[in-house]
């Protein structure tokens, strides 16, 4: 006999709240899967016991690595791994793998690692590589602060119904970074929405932007303005916007206090948009600010964290990883892990991005370059699946690095606008393995022609191309990110450009 | 507000913007690009660093385009300017301890040190009104705030016009109706919301 689910036995007015109630009960990291179904189920009937986990809790962490990250020593290709007689240099076309096929380890899944990333050995089953998806297209060859991955469809061209991306950006003038118009929500934007409308309590998202210079990486909310990031350009900035005490929360005693600070603020300002032309949609959007800053002026009991790294964390997870090389340094790539980290494993808030970058280098990436960024990129990405994993919270974590403005051809010699545009993704529900693949295709008098084989909708590698064309589509890429996290397909296709599409559901578990 | 540049002044500075190795900041905006096909701007690079010589050329049409303000969104006035006008208000110099919280914060609230690669961030966004209401409240709960303005509560029109540097009108004094009114709050409460509001209004930290 079919049961009435029991959330029928609620007032119809307080299910809301009474579902988030016991979503938010049943996150908590020691609830196996099975049992929250079984709530739900309970709950909701069978049907919809899946609407509830929508409404579990996600932990996001999006790593953008420029200047044109190459992760030529983190994950091989297995073309290039297994490839005889390969033609190994710094410099025109060849091969920029400075570890010797002898010294690479083939992981269970086919995966190649070396001794720069084999750190990564225990995660791979969870570790998913795709490396040949549309390329960027800055002026610059190719060194942009977006990447279609992270935003499908956006375009240099003003366009109808696309909005600017880069006018949140503090420092947004240089070139390298270019102007993007677009509809479509960067990942750890739309997931911060997506997570403050779970839990309204929840500390707004963060990005931390400590690139060396004013190469910077765009956040885009559009269409959801409360999914904008904090943007977080120190590190003291960083500890103020986290602080250890109940006191530096609260600036006001009370909520209503801070309601009535946030509508007399309000009132105030209506004869500010009357007078300076302002649009309704500033003011709207002003007065959701207004909202939002009532809840922060007196949050009541909120969730604490010391930011700062003792110094057991600080020798944890710095061992072994090489110094930022750039100009202007703001903090490490591992310390920046290991504040995302806290900020994950305690709930604080769900949607972090890291900015970081390697300065650019061209023409003769020497076996130190490679050597670097592999350590940069793999060192702090196994410590954090370590510590996800060790506070239970790794099967509704999802972590997306990207090389931000573009990868490169495995050429010693290579710039960002060919070959490679790399997306890994880790995470509980990532099925691990090295998706398409680039080998040799023929030799030249120095290196080689490179082929790359883009994975058809198995995952498999397809027929080699030896340029640009037939790459994969970002918006698969950002349905893939946004499946993972969980955000429903009715929210994502309400973006034109990804609307509909299919993610790469080869990089998912079943 | 039209901008203009002479001719020869607009044809130098492209010129240095052009050639520039790292050029950064002081643009008038973007530009939308005619195509979207990431053509070839220069940029050769030569080793570690500063590869991005090209830059985009500047369209000596752009220097005599009128600015306008953004409609859609506000925008905070530059945090020194904030800084002075908080000096003003309380008649201090801005050097005074009463206004060593504000800068304390002056990243979060949207400062800039180009030298060491903070960008000036003038969103005025809800973690940005938290930071700005956390740090100008010691103002606000001050002997120094009470002994100038002792009637605030009763007479908002007291701050209001050296604040905002105009006569407040009824609306003005209509708008801060219910704190003067809320018998749920102190005498001390209702002064320090008072004063929250005043200084956190768009009128006095807007650009």
């Amino acid at each position: 006999m079919k049961r009435k689910p029991r959330i029928l036995d609620v007032a119809p007015v307080r299910r809301r709240t009474f579902l988030r109630t016991v979503s938010m009960a049943l996150s908590a990291p020691f609830i196996p899967a099975a049992v929250r179904f079984a709530v739900g189920e309970e709950l909701l009937g069978e049907a919809k016991a899946a609407d509830l986990d929508n409404l579990m809790p996600t932990y996001f962490i999006e790593m953008n690595l420029r200047d044109q990250w190459d992760f030529g020593h983190v994950f091989v290709p297995p073309g290039l791994a297994t490839h005889q007689g390969l033609k190994i240099g710094h410099d025109v076309d060849k091969c920029c793998l400075f570890h010797p096929s002898d010294t690479l380890t083939q992981t269970p899944n086919g995966m190649f690692l070396t001794p720069d990333s084999i750190a990564l050995a225990p995660h791979v089953d969870d570790i998913a590589v795709m490396e040949l998806n549309e390329l960027c297209v800055g002026a610059i060859h190719g060194h942009e602060a977006m990447n279609a991955m992270r935003s499908p469809g956006r375009t240099k061209l003003v366009s109808s119904g696309k909005t600017a991306t880069w006018h949140n950006e503090p420092g947004y003038d240089e070139q390298g970074n270019d102007f993007f118009y677009s509809t479509t929500p960067t990942p750890a934007s739309l997931h911060n929405f997506v997570q403050k409308q779970i839990t309204p309590s929840l500390r707004n998202g963060v990005t931390m932007k400590y690139i060396s210079r004013f190469h910077t990486v765009c956040h885009f909310a559009g269409t959801r303005p409360e999914g904008e990031l904090t943007r977080i350009q120190s590190v003291s900035q960083l500890f103020q916007t986290f602080p250890d005490t109940v006191q530096d929360f609260n600036v006001l005693p009370t909520p209503e206090e801070a309601e009535l600070l946030s509508e007399v603020v309000r009132r105030v300002d209506n004869r500010y948009f009357r007078d300076n032309g302002y649009s309704s949609e500033a003011k709207s959007k002003h007065a959701n600010q207004l909202g939002e800053a009532a809840k922060l002026w007196h949050v009541g009991e909120p969730k604490l964290v010391s930011m700062p790294l003792t110094e057991e964390e600080n020798a944890y997870w710095s061992e072994g990883v090489p110094p930022q090389v750039g100009a202007n340094k703001k903090a490490e790539i591992w310390q920046m892990a290991a504040w995302a980290s806290k900020l994950l494993t305690n709930d604080i808030t769900r949607s972090v991005s890291l900015e970081f970058d390697y300065l650019d280098v061209h023409e003769t990436r020497e076996d130190h370059v490679m050597e670097y960024m592999g350590k940069q990129a793999a060192l702090p990405l196994a410590r954090m699946i370590d510590q996800l994993k060790a506070a239970g919270i790794w099967d509704r974590t999802v972590i997306a690095v990207y090389s931000l403005d573009g990868g490169r051809a495995p050429n010693g010699n290579s710039y960002g606008d060919e070959g490679k545009n790399t997306f890994v993704l880790a995470g509980g529900r990532v099925a691990g393995g090295y998706y398409g693949d680039v080998s040799v295709v023929s030799d030249t008098s120095t290196g080689h022609v490179y082929g790359y084989h883009v994975p058809n909708d198995a995952g498999q590698p397809q027929a080699p191309v030896t340029n640009n064309d037939n790459r994969v589509p970002g918006a698969r890429s950002w349905r893939t990110v946004m499946k993972a996290l969980g955000v429903p397909d009715t929210l994502c296709d309400e973006f034109p450009d990804v609307a509909g599409v299919q993610p790469l559901n080869y990089m998912l578990k079943a | 507000m039209t901008m203009r540049r002479n001719p020869i002044e607009t044809f130098a500075l492209g010129l240095f913007f052009g050639l520039s190795a790292c050029y950064s900041g002081v643009g008038d905006g973007p530009r939308p690009q005619q195509a979207d096909d990431g053509a070839e701007a220069g940029g050769e690079g030569n080793g570690e660093g500063g590869d991005d010589s090209g830059s985009e050329p500047t369209d000596p049409d752009d220097a005599d385009q009128p600015y306008s303000v953004p409609g859609d969104q506000v925008d905070l006035m530059p945090f020194h300017a904030r800084l002075a006008n908080l000096a003003m208000v309380l008649g201090v110099e801005q050097d005074d301890p009463l206004l060593d919280t504000v800068k304390e914060f002056r990243y979060q609230l949207g400062d800039h040190d180009w030298a060491n690669g903070y960008a000036a961030d003038l969103r005025w966004s809800a973690d940005r009104m938290q930071v700005w209401v956390r740090a100008i409240k010691p103002i606000c709960d001050s002997n120094h705030m009470r002994a100038r303005y002792p009637d605030l509560v009763q007479d908002p029109g007291s701050l209001q016009r050296v604040a905002w540097g105009r006569e407040p009108t009824g609306e003005d004094l209509e708008a801060m109706s219910s704190i003067m009114t809320s018998n749920q709050h102190d005498w001390s409460t209702q002064y320090g919301l008072m004063c929250l509001a005043i200084l956190s209004s768009l009128e006095f930290v807007g650009a």
